[in-house]
């Protein structure tokens, strides 16, 4: 009984197994989307926050490090190339290699779309849906960002935020001089370009002039064993050789006469020429 | 008792290091030269992460166009076409008929949302409109496409038509897939 027991235990975890490596296949057939690399507290790639913006946040992710640990990230790009914001927020997360102190806020400016991911730590700390509410109601960020006031939305999100973090992380973080300036739109540096698809261009264009370089190099080069491989073949081919009972035949005579071979002498040994012409020459 | 081997044996041997010599050179030659353009195929930033780009594209031109041409016949298909594209999972040629259905629905889209009024109306739109439309240029007429359908048909060549090549297709290197 107990037998038969652990036996369908085993059929059901192999389900399990199969089933687990079916989804993460199909999991891995969605193409990847273009990310944005690294580039600290602010990565802009999407260039709708302000120069006074883009400063403040800065200063204010460094402040509430020093103040709670708490790690901010802000990602701003212009499209999510065909992902679910969720999704492409959660994937920039762990691309990112950020982890539980670490709170990511990503906004997609082409659709008006954005979310929030944040680390175990902070998640324990804020609550999943105190973050939410932070988006949607406390700050009025998701209507500000929705209509492109996106300094205002960053200006009133963070102010939120930092109501939230004093209370959760007993702290005292100044906002004294940070987003003062609620520009009403970000008239500034409207987006012309990305950054990001201009280095995946960059990219593919490098992959192709690697290859071509390869081909430069490798054309004269004939397909086949390299002058080293050749080396050791004759190599091996020798030793093979000299094991031969002729070969070691004519090392014992020689010894037995107390003569000595050349170099020459001792290769046509190896190759066991040597025994050869002397059993031609016995034949003649 | 010393190992010693009979003259014949050693000359067996000799052969047989020299064939295996002649074929594993063969072999891994070929081997590395289809790795390199497998590398153009697959690797990173490849053609076809170029091809999914460009579907990924055609998704954010139909994001722009459902703000102001919403329920449309064309905003509809060229969304289905460029899921496929974007998804990679068809074969070469597939992704070949795809990337022309693809390139007609995107210009088709552009032309339409040109002669809306809320289009005309917003610079935000126009400005990724022009963005979108740059990027897809880039990426159709990138020189990838030429190097690899370039650097594919010689190495099939090269193991089809030569000797050496027919020796590495019976030891198991294949031909590369040309993008046509």
């Amino acid at each position: 009984m107990k037998t038969i027991e652990a036996i369908k235990m085993k059929k059901k975890i192999c389900a399990l197994l199969v089933l687990a490596l079916v989804l993460c296949w199909c999991l891995s057939a969605f193409a990847a989307a273009r990310m944005p690399e690294n580039r600290g507290a602010l990565t802009d790639d999407a260039n709708v926050l302000g120069t006074a913006t883009a400063k403040d946040v800065t200063a204010y992710a460094e402040r509430v490090e020093e103040e709670t640990g708490v790690k901010l990230h802000v990602a701003l790009v212009n499209f999510l190339d065909g992902v679910e914001v969720k999704t492409y927020a959660r994937q920039l997360f762990q691309r990112w290699e950020l982890g539980g102190d670490d709170l990511l806020l990503l906004g997609a400016a082409g659709e008006d779309s954005f979310a929030a991911v944040m680390g175990g730590n902070v998640e324990k700390k804020l609550g999943a849906s105190n973050a939410e509410n932070l988006l949607y109601t406390s700050s009025s960020f998701a209507g500000l960002f929705q209509s492109q006031q996106y300094d205002a939305a960053f200006a009133r999100f963070f102010t939120a935020l930092n109501g939230l973090l004093e209370r959760q992380y007993d702290a005292d973080i100044s906002l004294k001089g940070l987003f003062q300036t609620e520009e009403t739109a970000a008239a500034e540096k409207p987006s012309t370009g990305s950054e990001l698809w201009e280095q995946v261009i960059g990219s593919i264009t490098e992959n192709t002039a690697d290859y071509q370089q390869y081909h430069e190099t490798h054309e004269q080069d004939e397909d086949g064993l390299s002058a080293r491989g050749w080396l050791v073949v004759a190599i091996l081919v020798m030793i093979v050789f000299s094991q031969s009972d002729p070969v070691r035949k004519s090392r014992r005579k020689r010894q037995k006469k107390g003569k000595r071979m050349g170099l020459v002498g001792w290769i046509l040994t190896l190759f066991g020429a040597k025994t050869l012409i002397n059993t031609l020459r016995k034949r003649r | 008792m010393k190992f010693k081997l009979p003259m014949g044996v050693c000359i067996v041997i000799a052969v047989a290091l020299v064939l295996f010599g002649l074929g594993y050179g063969t072999f891994s030659g070929f081997r590395e030269d289809r790795q390199q353009v497998t590398q153009l195929l697959s690797g990173e930033n490849g053609l076809l992460d170029a091809l999914s780009y460009q579907g990924a594209d055609g998704l954010n031109l139909c994001v722009v166009a459902e703000r102001h041409l919403s329920g449309n016949e064309d905003v509809e298909a060229l969304r289905a076409v460029s899921r496929k594209l974007n998804a990679g999972d068809e074969t070469l040629e597939e992704q070949k008929k795809d990337t022309e259905e693809l390139s007609v629905l995107f210009a088709r889209v552009l032309e339409q949302l040109r002669q809306t009024d809320s289009f005309r109306q917003s610079q935000r739109d126009q400005r990724y409109a022009a963005m979108l439309e740059s990027d897809w240029k880039n990426l159709t007429e990138n020189a990838l496409f030429d190097t690899y359908n370039s650097a594919a048909e010689e190495f099939n060549h090269k193991l089809t038509d030569t000797p050496v090549g027919k020796l590495a297709g019976l030891l198991g290197v294949t031909p590369c897939e040309l993008y046509e």
